[in-house]
């Protein structure tokens, strides 16, 4: 548990270089994530995740290692310039495992700044997150 | 929910919590020997600490205790678990890609 943060981990039959077309070529991305998908794979680059039941939802990408770390943001309501909403950030990591198969580990995070953007920016959602960790249980 | 969130972007108030947690419940006179300011401040963040829900205060003899209560911080994590839900269906819907079954129905 670390708080302000959604982390997945998943395991894959697929090898790393198959894992990392499916997450980073928009036709790919269209096939899984969004019904329409645009990614400009460069740091800087846009994009952006289109559902048709719930709109545009635009995208900064904020670096790429091939083949195995992709970051980008994500604004976290549609149908407005990436700059004018506030956005959280996915970071894909991807192993090789021994067996040819691949792990991938994924995380979210700037949730709390959504909501209290400006207050005591930076960091202190991680500290909360140690915090949460340590009273909530 | 905003109050909690609120409460715990202070720092001070964070090592309150943090304090109140290690050694238990405590009077203001012990809880303002740690902190480098005035018993009135502490006061001060005490009471945002309480509005939120993170500590209750109960009178014991002439003094006011303070303990810690956890529950709003699991509202906390609480309110990710929705994000954490969309993401599991997500990597379902990649699993099943990559493994060449056709994905089913798609949302945020």
């Amino acid at each position: 548990m670390t708080g302000r943060s959604v982390e997945k981990t998943l395991q894959l039959d697929a090898p790393r270089e198959r894992v990392w077309e499916a997450i980073t070529d928009a036709g790919q991305l269209a096939q899984w994530f969004g019904d329409e998908a645009e990614l400009e794979l460069k740091p800087g680059g846009s994009g952006a995740m289109t559902w048709e039941n719930h709109g545009r939802y635009a995208m900064r990408v904020d670096a790429v290692e091939p083949p195995w770390r992709l970051v980008w943001s994500w604004v976290h309501e549609p149908d407005l310039a990436f700059e004018d909403a506030p956005a959280t950030t996915v970071e894909w990591v991807l192993t090789e495992r021994p067996d040819g198969g691949t792990t991938l580990f994924l995380r979210e995070t700037g949730f709390l700044t959504d909501k209290h953007q400006g207050q005591n920016d930076g960091g202190w959602d991680e500290e909360l997150g140690h915090l949460v960790a340590l009273l909530g249980n | 929910m905003t109050d909690v969130f609120s409460a715990v972007a202070d720092p001070t108030r964070r090592s309150i919590l943090e304090y109140l947690r290690k050694e238990g419940p405590l009077s203001i006179s012990a809880l303002s020997k740690p902190f480098p300011m005035s018993r009135q401040a502490v006061t001060k963040h005490l009471s945002i600490l309480e509005e939120a829900g993170l500590i209750q205060g109960a009178v014991a003899g002439r003094e006011k205790i303070h303990r810690l209560r956890t529950d709003p911080l699991r509202e906390v994590d609480e309110w990710l678990a929705p994000y954490a839900a969309a993401w599991d269906e997500r990597l379902g819907r990649l699993k099943n890609y990559l493994a060449e079954e056709i994905p089913e129905g798609r949302r945020p």
